[in-house]
Protein backbone atom coordinates (compact mmCIF):
# COMPACT_ATOMS: atom_id res chain seq x y z
CA UNK A 1 0.00 0.00 0.00
CA UNK A 2 2.70 2.46 -0.93
CA UNK A 3 1.56 4.62 -3.82
CA UNK A 4 -0.39 7.82 -3.73
CA UNK A 5 -1.14 10.27 -0.96
CA UNK A 6 -1.17 7.71 1.81
CA UNK A 7 1.91 5.50 1.62
CA UNK A 8 1.63 2.32 3.60
CA UNK A 9 3.17 2.82 7.00
CA UNK A 10 6.58 1.26 7.22
CA UNK A 11 5.52 -0.51 10.38
CA UNK A 12 2.90 -2.42 8.39
CA UNK A 13 5.54 -3.57 5.94
CA UNK A 14 7.81 -4.63 8.80
CA UNK A 15 4.92 -6.47 10.46
CA UNK A 16 3.98 -8.31 7.27
CA UNK A 17 7.60 -9.13 6.47
CA UNK A 18 8.15 -10.54 9.93
CA UNK A 19 4.97 -12.61 9.70
CA UNK A 20 5.88 -13.98 6.26
CA UNK A 21 9.31 -15.07 7.48
CA UNK A 22 7.81 -16.75 10.53
CA UNK A 23 5.50 -18.77 8.30
CA UNK A 24 8.01 -19.73 5.62
CA UNK A 25 11.27 -19.97 7.53
CA UNK A 26 9.93 -20.30 11.08
CA UNK A 27 11.99 -17.21 11.93
CA UNK A 28 11.53 -15.73 15.41
CA UNK A 29 8.33 -13.71 15.62
CA UNK A 30 7.27 -11.30 18.33
CA UNK A 31 4.26 -13.24 19.60
CA UNK A 32 2.95 -10.30 21.63
CA UNK A 33 1.97 -8.68 18.30
CA UNK A 34 -0.94 -11.08 17.88
CA UNK A 35 -3.98 -12.07 19.88
CA UNK A 36 -4.83 -15.70 19.13
CA UNK A 37 -8.48 -16.77 18.93
CA UNK A 38 -10.41 -19.47 20.76
CA UNK A 39 -8.23 -21.35 23.20
CA UNK A 40 -5.22 -21.26 20.86
CA UNK A 41 -1.90 -19.96 22.08
CA UNK A 42 -0.06 -17.49 19.87
CA UNK A 43 2.34 -20.25 18.85
CA UNK A 44 -0.59 -22.51 17.95
CA UNK A 45 -2.23 -19.74 15.94
CA UNK A 46 0.97 -19.28 13.95
CA UNK A 47 1.15 -23.06 13.49
CA UNK A 48 -2.30 -22.98 11.85
CA UNK A 49 -0.92 -20.68 9.14
CA UNK A 50 2.38 -22.56 8.87
CA UNK A 51 0.47 -25.81 8.30
CA UNK A 52 -1.84 -24.14 5.80
CA UNK A 53 1.14 -22.79 3.85
CA UNK A 54 2.75 -26.23 3.57
CA UNK A 55 -0.55 -27.87 2.65
CA UNK A 56 -1.46 -25.35 -0.07
CA UNK A 57 1.91 -25.41 -1.77
CA UNK A 58 2.19 -29.20 -1.56
CA UNK A 59 -1.27 -29.48 -3.08
CA UNK A 60 -0.22 -27.12 -5.88
CA UNK A 61 2.78 -29.33 -6.64
CA UNK A 62 0.60 -32.45 -6.59
CA UNK A 63 -1.83 -30.78 -9.02
CA UNK A 64 0.95 -29.97 -11.48
CA UNK A 65 3.09 -33.08 -11.05
CA UNK A 66 0.35 -35.69 -11.14
CA UNK A 67 2.48 -38.47 -12.62
CA UNK A 68 5.41 -37.81 -10.30
CA UNK A 69 3.08 -37.82 -7.30
CA UNK A 70 1.53 -41.11 -8.33
CA UNK A 71 4.87 -42.75 -9.01
CA UNK A 72 6.29 -41.63 -5.66
CA UNK A 73 3.18 -42.30 -3.56
CA UNK A 74 3.89 -41.52 0.09
CA UNK A 75 7.43 -40.40 -0.79
CA UNK A 76 6.04 -37.40 -2.68
CA UNK A 77 5.13 -35.23 0.30
CA UNK A 78 8.53 -35.39 2.07
CA UNK A 79 10.13 -34.45 -1.22
CA UNK A 80 7.79 -31.46 -1.51
CA UNK A 81 8.78 -30.33 2.00
CA UNK A 82 12.44 -30.40 0.95
CA UNK A 83 11.53 -28.29 -2.07
CA UNK A 84 9.52 -25.83 0.04
CA UNK A 85 12.56 -25.38 2.26
CA UNK A 86 14.49 -23.85 -0.63
CA UNK A 87 11.83 -22.45 -2.96
CA UNK A 88 9.34 -19.66 -2.27
CA UNK A 89 6.22 -18.82 -4.16
CA UNK A 90 6.93 -15.68 -6.17
CA UNK A 91 3.54 -15.11 -7.76
CA UNK A 92 0.15 -14.34 -6.25
CA UNK A 93 -1.18 -17.02 -8.59
CA UNK A 94 -0.63 -20.39 -6.92
CA UNK A 95 -0.61 -22.10 -10.32
CA UNK A 96 2.73 -20.46 -11.05
CA UNK A 97 4.40 -22.24 -8.16
CA UNK A 98 6.78 -25.14 -8.78
CA UNK A 99 8.20 -24.44 -12.23
CA UNK A 100 11.68 -25.29 -10.94
CA UNK A 101 10.60 -28.61 -9.42
CA UNK A 102 12.09 -30.67 -12.31
CA UNK A 103 15.47 -28.99 -11.75
CA UNK A 104 15.18 -29.70 -8.05
CA UNK A 105 14.49 -33.36 -8.79
CA UNK A 106 17.58 -33.49 -11.01
CA UNK A 107 19.70 -32.67 -7.96
CA UNK A 108 17.74 -34.91 -5.61
CA UNK A 109 18.88 -38.22 -4.17
CA UNK A 110 15.56 -39.71 -5.28
CA UNK A 111 16.95 -39.82 -8.80
CA UNK A 112 18.99 -42.83 -7.74
CA UNK A 113 15.79 -44.78 -7.13
CA UNK A 114 13.71 -43.14 -9.88
CA UNK A 115 16.18 -42.08 -12.57
CA UNK A 116 13.44 -40.83 -14.91
CA UNK A 117 11.73 -38.62 -12.34
CA UNK A 118 13.00 -35.21 -13.50
CA UNK A 119 12.06 -35.97 -17.11
CA UNK A 120 8.63 -37.16 -16.04
CA UNK A 121 8.20 -33.91 -14.10
CA UNK A 122 8.98 -31.96 -17.29
CA UNK A 123 6.21 -33.88 -19.05
CA UNK A 124 3.77 -33.09 -16.24
CA UNK A 125 4.71 -29.41 -16.38
CA UNK A 126 4.26 -29.34 -20.14
CA UNK A 127 0.91 -31.09 -19.79
CA UNK A 128 -0.29 -28.35 -17.40
CA UNK A 129 0.96 -25.68 -19.78
CA UNK A 130 -0.95 -27.31 -22.63
CA UNK A 131 -4.11 -27.34 -20.50
CA UNK A 132 -4.13 -23.53 -20.58
CA UNK A 133 -3.51 -23.26 -24.34
CA UNK A 134 -6.11 -23.02 -27.06
CA UNK A 135 -6.05 -25.70 -29.77
CA UNK A 136 -5.34 -24.49 -33.30
CA UNK A 137 -7.89 -25.26 -36.03
CA UNK A 138 -6.79 -27.54 -38.89
CA UNK A 139 -5.56 -25.71 -41.99
CA UNK A 140 -7.35 -26.15 -45.29
CA UNK A 141 -6.91 -29.77 -46.39
CA UNK A 142 -6.46 -28.72 -50.02
CA UNK A 143 -3.03 -27.43 -49.01
CA UNK A 144 -1.94 -31.04 -48.60
CA UNK A 145 -1.82 -31.43 -52.37
CA UNK A 146 0.91 -28.79 -52.46
CA UNK A 147 3.16 -31.14 -50.54
CA UNK A 148 3.52 -33.28 -53.64
CA UNK A 149 4.07 -30.34 -55.94
CA UNK A 150 6.53 -28.06 -54.20
CA UNK A 151 9.74 -29.28 -52.61
CA UNK A 152 10.41 -25.83 -51.12
CA UNK A 153 7.39 -25.98 -48.89
CA UNK A 154 7.85 -25.95 -45.12
CA UNK A 155 5.49 -27.21 -42.44
CA UNK A 156 4.62 -24.76 -39.69
CA UNK A 157 3.71 -26.72 -36.59
CA UNK A 158 1.25 -25.58 -33.97
CA UNK A 159 3.03 -23.93 -31.03
CA UNK A 160 1.39 -26.29 -28.58
CA UNK A 161 3.61 -29.30 -29.05
CA UNK A 162 6.78 -30.55 -27.41
CA UNK A 163 9.01 -33.56 -28.01
CA UNK A 164 10.64 -35.37 -25.12
CA UNK A 165 13.57 -37.58 -26.11
CA UNK A 166 14.33 -39.94 -23.25
CA UNK A 167 16.30 -42.99 -22.27
CA UNK A 168 13.23 -44.11 -20.33
CA UNK A 169 9.68 -45.13 -21.29
CA UNK A 170 8.25 -41.68 -20.55
CA UNK A 171 5.06 -42.17 -22.51
CA UNK A 172 4.14 -45.29 -20.53
CA UNK A 173 4.99 -43.60 -17.25
CA UNK A 174 3.01 -40.49 -18.05
CA UNK A 175 0.03 -42.33 -19.52
CA UNK A 176 -0.15 -45.22 -17.08
CA UNK A 177 1.36 -43.60 -14.00
CA UNK A 178 2.60 -47.01 -13.05
CA UNK A 179 6.15 -48.11 -12.55
CA UNK A 180 6.87 -51.71 -13.45
CA UNK A 181 10.33 -53.16 -13.17
CA UNK A 182 10.53 -52.85 -16.93
CA UNK A 183 9.98 -49.12 -16.69
CA UNK A 184 13.07 -48.79 -14.58
CA UNK A 185 15.12 -50.41 -17.33
CA UNK A 186 16.51 -48.04 -19.85
CA UNK A 187 14.19 -48.25 -22.83
CA UNK A 188 14.58 -45.18 -25.03
CA UNK A 189 11.27 -43.60 -25.89
CA UNK A 190 10.33 -40.35 -27.59
CA UNK A 191 7.12 -38.70 -26.54
CA UNK A 192 5.33 -36.01 -28.54
CA UNK A 193 2.98 -34.07 -26.30
CA UNK A 194 0.53 -31.69 -27.94
CA UNK A 195 -2.93 -30.17 -27.84
CA UNK A 196 -5.58 -30.47 -30.51
CA UNK A 197 -9.34 -29.95 -30.62
CA UNK A 198 -9.85 -33.19 -28.64
CA UNK A 199 -7.58 -32.08 -25.78
CA UNK A 200 -4.09 -32.96 -24.60
CA UNK A 201 -2.56 -35.84 -26.54
CA UNK A 202 0.56 -37.96 -26.15
CA UNK A 203 2.06 -39.99 -28.97
CA UNK A 204 5.09 -42.25 -29.08
CA UNK A 205 7.45 -41.48 -32.00
CA UNK A 206 10.16 -43.67 -33.46
CA UNK A 207 13.70 -42.34 -33.58
CA UNK A 208 13.33 -41.71 -37.33
CA UNK A 209 10.02 -39.88 -36.94
CA UNK A 210 11.56 -37.79 -34.17
CA UNK A 211 14.49 -36.77 -36.38
CA UNK A 212 12.14 -35.90 -39.21
CA UNK A 213 9.84 -33.90 -36.94
CA UNK A 214 12.71 -31.97 -35.37
CA UNK A 215 14.21 -31.19 -38.79
CA UNK A 216 10.88 -29.88 -40.06
CA UNK A 217 10.29 -27.96 -36.85
CA UNK A 218 13.73 -26.36 -37.25
CA UNK A 219 12.64 -25.04 -40.65
CA UNK A 220 13.91 -27.60 -43.16
CA UNK A 221 11.86 -27.74 -46.32
CA UNK A 222 10.28 -30.99 -47.48
CA UNK A 223 12.86 -31.23 -50.24
CA UNK A 224 15.68 -30.93 -47.71
CA UNK A 225 14.36 -33.61 -45.40
CA UNK A 226 13.79 -36.02 -48.28
CA UNK A 227 17.30 -35.40 -49.54
CA UNK A 228 19.18 -35.34 -46.26
CA UNK A 229 17.26 -35.92 -43.10
CA UNK A 230 15.37 -39.16 -43.19
CA UNK A 231 15.95 -42.82 -43.62
CA UNK A 232 12.20 -43.40 -43.87
CA UNK A 233 10.71 -44.57 -47.14
CA UNK A 234 8.48 -42.15 -49.12
CA UNK A 235 5.43 -44.19 -48.06
CA UNK A 236 6.41 -43.98 -44.40
CA UNK A 237 7.01 -40.24 -44.70
CA UNK A 238 3.67 -39.80 -46.44
CA UNK A 239 1.88 -41.76 -43.71
CA UNK A 240 3.66 -39.69 -41.04
CA UNK A 241 2.68 -36.40 -42.71
CA UNK A 242 -0.90 -37.61 -42.93
CA UNK A 243 -0.87 -38.39 -39.22
CA UNK A 244 0.69 -35.01 -38.36
CA UNK A 245 -2.03 -33.23 -40.33
CA UNK A 246 -4.96 -35.18 -38.92
CA UNK A 247 -3.60 -34.97 -35.38
CA UNK A 248 -3.84 -31.19 -35.74
CA UNK A 249 -0.10 -30.57 -35.47
CA UNK A 250 0.29 -28.62 -38.70
CA UNK A 251 -0.80 -25.02 -38.37
CA UNK A 252 0.12 -23.83 -41.85
CA UNK A 253 2.24 -24.42 -44.93
CA UNK A 254 4.84 -21.90 -46.04
CA UNK A 255 7.35 -21.53 -48.80
CA UNK A 256 10.98 -21.38 -47.76
CA UNK A 257 11.86 -17.85 -46.84
CA UNK A 258 8.34 -17.00 -45.63
CA UNK A 259 8.08 -16.06 -42.01
CA UNK A 260 6.05 -18.24 -39.71
CA UNK A 261 3.28 -16.61 -37.74
CA UNK A 262 4.24 -15.65 -34.21
CA UNK A 263 3.87 -18.41 -31.70
CA UNK A 264 4.45 -19.34 -28.11
CA UNK A 265 6.14 -22.51 -27.03
CA UNK A 266 6.64 -24.50 -23.86
CA UNK A 267 9.27 -22.78 -21.78
CA UNK A 268 7.61 -22.02 -18.49
CA UNK A 269 10.88 -21.24 -16.78
CA UNK A 270 11.38 -18.35 -19.19
CA UNK B 1 -29.24 -22.34 -11.44
CA UNK B 2 -29.46 -18.57 -11.10
CA UNK B 3 -25.85 -17.60 -11.76
CA UNK B 4 -22.33 -19.03 -11.96
CA UNK B 5 -19.52 -17.83 -9.75
CA UNK B 6 -16.02 -18.59 -10.99
CA UNK B 7 -12.70 -18.52 -9.19
CA UNK B 8 -11.08 -15.76 -11.18
CA UNK B 9 -7.49 -17.06 -11.19
CA UNK B 10 -8.61 -20.29 -12.89
CA UNK B 11 -9.79 -18.33 -15.90
CA UNK B 12 -7.00 -15.84 -16.56
CA UNK B 13 -4.76 -18.16 -18.57
CA UNK B 14 -6.88 -19.30 -21.48
CA UNK B 15 -7.29 -22.87 -22.66
CA UNK B 16 -10.08 -25.16 -21.56
CA UNK B 17 -11.23 -23.11 -18.53
CA UNK B 18 -11.71 -20.06 -20.76
CA UNK B 19 -13.52 -22.11 -23.40
CA UNK B 20 -15.96 -23.40 -20.79
CA UNK B 21 -16.42 -19.95 -19.28
CA UNK B 22 -17.25 -18.51 -22.70
CA UNK B 23 -19.96 -21.16 -23.11
CA UNK B 24 -21.42 -20.52 -19.65
CA UNK B 25 -21.42 -16.77 -20.29
CA UNK B 26 -23.82 -17.20 -23.17
CA UNK B 27 -26.52 -18.62 -20.88
CA UNK B 28 -25.98 -17.44 -17.29
CA UNK B 29 -25.09 -14.31 -15.33
CA UNK B 30 -21.55 -14.45 -13.97
CA UNK B 31 -19.90 -13.46 -10.72
CA UNK B 32 -16.08 -13.39 -10.58
CA UNK B 33 -14.39 -14.11 -7.25
CA UNK B 34 -10.63 -13.71 -6.87
CA UNK B 35 -8.04 -14.71 -4.29
CA UNK B 36 -4.94 -13.10 -5.79
CA UNK B 37 -5.53 -9.35 -5.53
CA UNK B 38 -3.54 -8.97 -2.30
CA UNK B 39 -5.12 -5.58 -1.74
CA UNK B 40 -3.85 -5.25 1.83
CA UNK B 41 -0.15 -5.90 1.21
CA UNK B 42 2.14 -3.08 2.25
CA UNK B 43 4.07 -3.48 -1.00
CA UNK B 44 3.25 -1.95 -4.38
CA UNK B 45 0.20 -3.45 -6.11
CA UNK B 46 0.76 -5.92 -8.94
CA UNK B 47 -0.41 -3.77 -11.87
CA UNK B 48 0.02 -6.68 -14.27
CA UNK B 49 -2.61 -8.58 -12.28
CA UNK B 50 -4.87 -5.52 -12.31
CA UNK B 51 -4.62 -5.40 -16.09
CA UNK B 52 -5.35 -9.13 -16.47
CA UNK B 53 -8.48 -8.99 -14.35
CA UNK B 54 -9.67 -5.81 -16.09
CA UNK B 55 -9.35 -7.54 -19.45
CA UNK B 56 -11.36 -10.47 -18.13
CA UNK B 57 -14.03 -8.23 -16.55
CA UNK B 58 -14.36 -6.15 -19.72
CA UNK B 59 -14.81 -9.25 -21.83
CA UNK B 60 -17.41 -11.04 -19.71
CA UNK B 61 -19.13 -8.15 -17.89
CA UNK B 62 -19.91 -10.09 -14.69
CA UNK B 63 -22.65 -8.64 -12.51
CA UNK B 64 -20.26 -8.75 -9.52
CA UNK B 65 -16.50 -8.90 -9.07
CA UNK B 66 -14.96 -9.57 -5.70
CA UNK B 67 -11.86 -10.48 -3.73
CA UNK B 68 -10.99 -10.45 -0.03
CA UNK B 69 -10.25 -7.81 2.58
CA UNK B 70 -6.84 -9.22 3.39
CA UNK B 71 -3.23 -9.56 2.34
CA UNK B 72 -1.77 -12.77 0.96
CA UNK B 73 1.99 -12.19 0.93
CA UNK B 74 4.79 -9.90 -0.18
CA UNK B 75 6.77 -9.80 -3.44
CA UNK B 76 8.92 -12.90 -3.67
CA UNK B 77 7.17 -14.58 -0.75
CA UNK B 78 3.51 -15.31 -1.28
CA UNK B 79 1.69 -17.27 1.42
CA UNK B 80 -1.51 -17.94 -0.55
CA UNK B 81 -3.61 -17.45 2.53
CA UNK B 82 -6.20 -14.81 3.34
CA UNK B 83 -4.47 -12.97 6.15
CA UNK B 84 -6.07 -10.36 8.42
CA UNK B 85 -4.88 -6.77 8.53
CA UNK B 86 -4.32 -4.62 11.57
CA UNK B 87 -7.57 -2.67 11.70
CA UNK B 88 -6.15 0.80 12.28
CA UNK B 89 -7.31 4.22 11.16
CA UNK B 90 -4.09 4.66 9.18
CA UNK B 91 -4.50 1.35 7.33
CA UNK B 92 -8.12 2.28 6.65
CA UNK B 93 -7.02 5.48 4.88
CA UNK B 94 -4.30 3.76 2.87
CA UNK B 95 -6.50 0.82 1.89
CA UNK B 96 -9.37 3.10 0.97
CA UNK B 97 -7.15 5.05 -1.39
CA UNK B 98 -5.82 1.89 -2.98
CA UNK B 99 -9.30 0.49 -3.56
CA UNK B 100 -10.44 3.78 -5.12
CA UNK B 101 -7.41 3.68 -7.41
CA UNK B 102 -8.20 0.08 -8.35
CA UNK B 103 -11.87 0.83 -9.00
CA UNK B 104 -10.93 3.85 -11.12
CA UNK B 105 -8.63 1.61 -13.14
CA UNK B 106 -11.27 -1.10 -13.52
CA UNK B 107 -14.05 1.35 -14.24
CA UNK B 108 -16.34 -0.44 -11.81
CA UNK B 109 -16.89 -1.24 -8.15
CA UNK B 110 -15.50 -4.32 -6.47
CA UNK B 111 -16.82 -6.18 -3.45
CA UNK B 112 -14.52 -7.22 -0.61
CA UNK B 113 -15.16 -10.27 1.52
CA UNK B 114 -14.62 -10.58 5.28
CA UNK B 115 -12.11 -13.34 5.99
CA UNK B 116 -11.74 -15.93 8.74
CA UNK B 117 -8.78 -15.28 11.02
CA UNK B 118 -7.08 -17.25 13.77
CA UNK B 119 -5.49 -14.23 15.40
CA UNK B 120 -6.00 -10.49 15.58
CA UNK B 121 -3.23 -7.94 15.47
CA UNK B 122 -2.59 -6.23 18.79
CA UNK B 123 -2.18 -3.03 16.79
CA UNK B 124 -5.86 -3.08 15.74
CA UNK B 125 -7.80 -0.05 16.90
CA UNK B 126 -11.21 -0.89 15.43
CA UNK B 127 -13.37 -4.02 15.48
CA UNK B 128 -13.44 -5.81 12.13
CA UNK B 129 -17.04 -4.81 11.37
CA UNK B 130 -16.34 -1.15 11.98
CA UNK B 131 -13.27 -1.26 9.76
CA UNK B 132 -15.21 -3.02 6.98
CA UNK B 133 -18.18 -0.64 7.21
CA UNK B 134 -16.01 2.49 7.21
CA UNK B 135 -13.86 1.17 4.40
CA UNK B 136 -16.88 0.46 2.21
CA UNK B 137 -18.07 4.04 2.66
CA UNK B 138 -14.66 5.68 2.29
CA UNK B 139 -13.63 3.68 -0.78
CA UNK B 140 -17.13 3.53 -2.27
CA UNK B 141 -16.77 -0.23 -2.64
CA UNK B 142 -19.12 -3.16 -1.99
CA UNK B 143 -19.13 -5.90 0.61
CA UNK B 144 -19.30 -9.63 0.02
CA UNK B 145 -20.57 -10.89 3.35
CA UNK B 146 -19.40 -14.42 4.12
CA UNK B 147 -21.72 -15.53 6.89
CA UNK B 148 -19.67 -18.62 7.67
CA UNK B 149 -16.54 -16.50 8.16
CA UNK B 150 -18.54 -14.10 10.29
CA UNK B 151 -19.82 -16.96 12.47
CA UNK B 152 -16.38 -18.61 12.76
CA UNK B 153 -14.78 -15.32 13.80
CA UNK B 154 -17.61 -14.50 16.23
CA UNK B 155 -17.20 -17.88 17.95
CA UNK B 156 -13.43 -17.82 17.92
CA UNK B 157 -13.08 -14.19 18.98
CA UNK B 158 -16.13 -13.92 21.21
CA UNK B 159 -18.13 -11.11 19.63
CA UNK B 160 -21.85 -10.94 18.85
CA UNK B 161 -22.88 -11.63 15.27
CA UNK B 162 -25.70 -9.11 15.64
CA UNK B 163 -23.20 -6.31 16.32
CA UNK B 164 -21.46 -7.17 13.07
CA UNK B 165 -24.61 -7.43 10.94
CA UNK B 166 -26.15 -4.25 12.26
CA UNK B 167 -22.96 -2.24 11.75
CA UNK B 168 -22.74 -2.91 8.01
CA UNK B 169 -24.24 -0.46 5.50
CA UNK B 170 -26.94 -2.70 4.02
CA UNK B 171 -26.92 -0.97 0.65
CA UNK B 172 -23.26 -1.89 0.17
CA UNK B 173 -23.69 -5.63 0.82
CA UNK B 174 -23.77 -7.15 -2.66
CA UNK B 175 -23.64 -10.88 -2.03
CA UNK B 176 -23.68 -13.60 0.65
CA UNK B 177 -21.40 -16.60 0.89
CA UNK B 178 -22.33 -19.65 2.94
CA UNK B 179 -20.09 -22.61 3.80
CA UNK B 180 -19.29 -25.21 6.44
CA UNK B 181 -16.40 -24.97 8.89
CA UNK B 182 -14.59 -27.73 10.78
CA UNK B 183 -14.51 -27.83 14.58
CA UNK B 184 -10.90 -28.26 15.73
CA UNK B 185 -9.71 -28.54 19.34
CA UNK B 186 -9.92 -25.03 20.73
CA UNK B 187 -11.25 -23.24 17.64
CA UNK B 188 -13.41 -23.39 14.51
CA UNK B 189 -11.45 -23.77 11.27
CA UNK B 190 -12.84 -22.37 8.02
CA UNK B 191 -12.43 -25.33 5.68
CA UNK B 192 -15.38 -25.15 3.26
CA UNK B 193 -15.48 -28.91 3.77
CA UNK B 194 -18.87 -29.43 5.43
CA UNK B 195 -22.57 -28.64 5.10
CA UNK B 196 -23.67 -25.23 6.33
CA UNK B 197 -24.22 -25.45 10.09
CA UNK B 198 -27.65 -24.66 11.58
CA UNK B 199 -26.23 -21.60 13.36
CA UNK B 200 -25.03 -20.22 10.02
CA UNK B 201 -28.43 -20.86 8.42
CA UNK B 202 -29.92 -18.88 11.29
CA UNK B 203 -27.44 -16.09 10.61
CA UNK B 204 -28.53 -16.16 6.98
CA UNK B 205 -32.15 -15.65 8.09
CA UNK B 206 -31.07 -12.69 10.21
CA UNK B 207 -29.04 -11.22 7.35
CA UNK B 208 -32.02 -11.47 5.03
CA UNK B 209 -34.10 -9.61 7.62
CA UNK B 210 -31.60 -6.88 8.48
CA UNK B 211 -29.77 -6.42 5.21
CA UNK B 212 -32.11 -7.90 2.65
CA UNK B 213 -32.00 -10.48 -0.13
CA UNK B 214 -28.77 -10.70 -2.11
CA UNK B 215 -27.33 -13.27 -4.53
CA UNK B 216 -26.22 -16.21 -2.38
CA UNK B 217 -23.56 -18.81 -3.01
CA UNK B 218 -22.72 -22.04 -1.18
CA UNK B 219 -18.94 -22.54 -1.14
CA UNK B 220 -17.65 -26.11 -0.87
CA UNK B 221 -14.13 -26.67 -2.12
CA UNK B 222 -12.62 -29.41 0.05
CA UNK B 223 -13.95 -32.98 0.35
CA UNK B 224 -16.52 -32.10 -2.29
CA UNK B 225 -19.67 -34.22 -1.85
CA UNK B 226 -21.94 -35.79 -4.48
CA UNK B 227 -23.80 -33.12 -6.45
CA UNK B 228 -27.12 -34.03 -4.76
CA UNK B 229 -25.73 -33.03 -1.37
CA UNK B 230 -24.58 -29.66 -2.67
CA UNK B 231 -27.85 -29.17 -4.48
CA UNK B 232 -29.77 -29.84 -1.25
CA UNK B 233 -27.76 -27.07 0.42
CA UNK B 234 -28.63 -24.66 -2.38
CA UNK B 235 -32.30 -25.62 -2.14
CA UNK B 236 -32.23 -24.96 1.61
CA UNK B 237 -30.81 -21.48 0.92
CA UNK B 238 -33.52 -20.89 -1.67
CA UNK B 239 -36.26 -22.04 0.74
CA UNK B 240 -35.01 -19.69 3.47
CA UNK B 241 -34.84 -16.83 0.97
CA UNK B 242 -38.41 -17.49 -0.17
CA UNK B 243 -39.71 -17.69 3.40
CA UNK B 244 -38.04 -14.44 4.40
CA UNK B 245 -38.43 -12.60 1.14
CA UNK B 246 -41.64 -13.82 -0.53
CA UNK B 247 -42.15 -12.55 -4.06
Amino acid sequence: MQSGKHAAPSELLALQHSFVESIISHSPFELSQIQPVGSLSATEALAVYQGDYRARLTEALADTYLSVAEVLGSDFEPLCQDYLAIERSQSTDLQDFGNTFPDFLRQSACLQTWPFLAELAEVDLCSEWLFFQHATPLPDQSCLTELDENADIRLCFVPHCQIFVSEYPLFSLWRQRFVSEKALLQRPENLLLFKNQAGIQGHRLSAEQTSLFLALQAGSSLGQVFAEETSLSPEEVSAFFGWLYHAGLIAAFALSGQTEAGSTSFNKKA
Amino acid sequence: MDFFEILLENHLRGGRPETILAQIATAYPLSFHGVGLNIGAASEPDLGYWQRIKTCFDRYQPFLVSDHLCWTGLPGAQLHNLLPLPYTAQNLRVLSERIQRLQDFLGRQMAFENVSAYFNWQASELPEWEFLAELAEAADCLILLDLNNLYVNACNQGFATADYLQALPAERVAQYHLAGYTAKPGFFFDTHANPVYPEVWELYRQALNWIGPRPTLIEWDTDIPPFEVLEAEALTARAIWQTRCPV
